[in-house]
């Protein structure tokens, strides 16, 4: 959508709105269902939540930055304004567990929900296609080194658990 | 080294973007946007209402000369005005005019939103 922005702009935005959002669903819904962890119903929640705030502020957008950029920033406050309920079990606990029914996707799922609220935000929308660490710094409001050095500390430790857990499976 | 190898590359596989079909979202959504402006929608027609009475209530002027005005016609049309007696008091106009003024634009609301 981005490279079409600025035919976009020649006209209202909000009558674009079924545009947007059919170009966009499928990318915010992925983006939460990544940030929720696999709780898929739940990450369709904040993406419905997110294109009715897009919706009612689609005219305030003043073409400052991608289209796409300014979605995930609107995504990211849903996100950060929603009590995401966290994992019952400890790291330890579920390291523990030599339960069969694991797979390499739930592993990492609950890797990924042990680590901070921010850290998950900008691992999740660095690997966003189409958004520049820069945008992602802007966004999060984070000089870019500190944004890389979340990244790169966030896949460290979700790396980390999952090594521990392939060491103890059966 | 090779399971960190398998590791890193399984989580950048997770990581990318997957495509999901629509699946009813994209009318969730606008259900969603309907939903909301209705709820939206409440209190801007208390608004009007009040508005409304406040105007025709505080303007009893406006209520007089519709009155008077109907007798001029009456007079016009040569009909004996000693005859008349206006009963309507002017709360009942009042009420009337708010009633009929909210539910017009309720209507034309839930048939906007209805278009959309």
């Amino acid at each position: 959508m981005s490279d079409r922005d600025g035919l976009l702009s020649a006209q209202p935005l909000i009558l674009h709105f079924d545009e947007i959002l059919r170009a966009h669903q499928s990318s915010i819904r992925s983006f939460f269902r990544k940030i929720t962890a696999g709780r898929n119903e739940l990450a369709d929640e904040l993406a419905q939540e997110t294109f009715l705030l897009v919706y009612k502020n689609l005219q305030q957008y003043r073409g400052e930055g991608s289209l796409k950029a300014w979605i995930y920033s609107i995504a990211r406050r849903v996100y950060l304004n929603t009590k995401v309920p966290h994992e019952v079990s400890s790291e330890e606990e579920w390291i523990g567990t030599t339960s069969l029914e694991s797979d390499s996707r739930l592993d990492l799922e609950r890797c990924f929900r042990w680590i901070d609220d921010e850290e998950r935000l900008v691992l999740c929308l660095s690997y966003v296609d189409g958004l520049s660490h820069q945008e992602v710094s802007d966004m999060m409001n984070l000089p870019l080194g500190t944004v890389k050095t979340k990244i790169a500390r966030a896949k460290q430790k979700i790396l980390e658990g999952l090594g521990k857990r392939q060491e103890v499976k059966p | 080294m090779n399971d960190n190898q398998s590791c890193d590359e399984m989580f950048d596989q997770w990581m990318l973007e997957e495509t999901i079909p629509d699946n009813g979202f994209t009318a969730s959504v606008y259900q969603c946007i309907l939903e909301e402006q209705q709820k939206d929608w409440k209190p801007w027609g208390f608004v009007l209402l009040s508005l409304s009475i406040a105007i025709f209530y505080f303007q009893q002027n406006l209520v007089e000369w519709v009155v008077k005005g109907h007798i001029m016609g009456r007079m016009i049309l040569n009909t004996t005005i000693s005859s008349i007696e206006i009963n309507i008091s002017q709360s009942t106009l009042v009420l009337l005019a708010a009633g009929v003024l909210y539910f017009t634009i309720e209507s034309i609301t839930k048939l906007w939103n209805e278009s959309i």
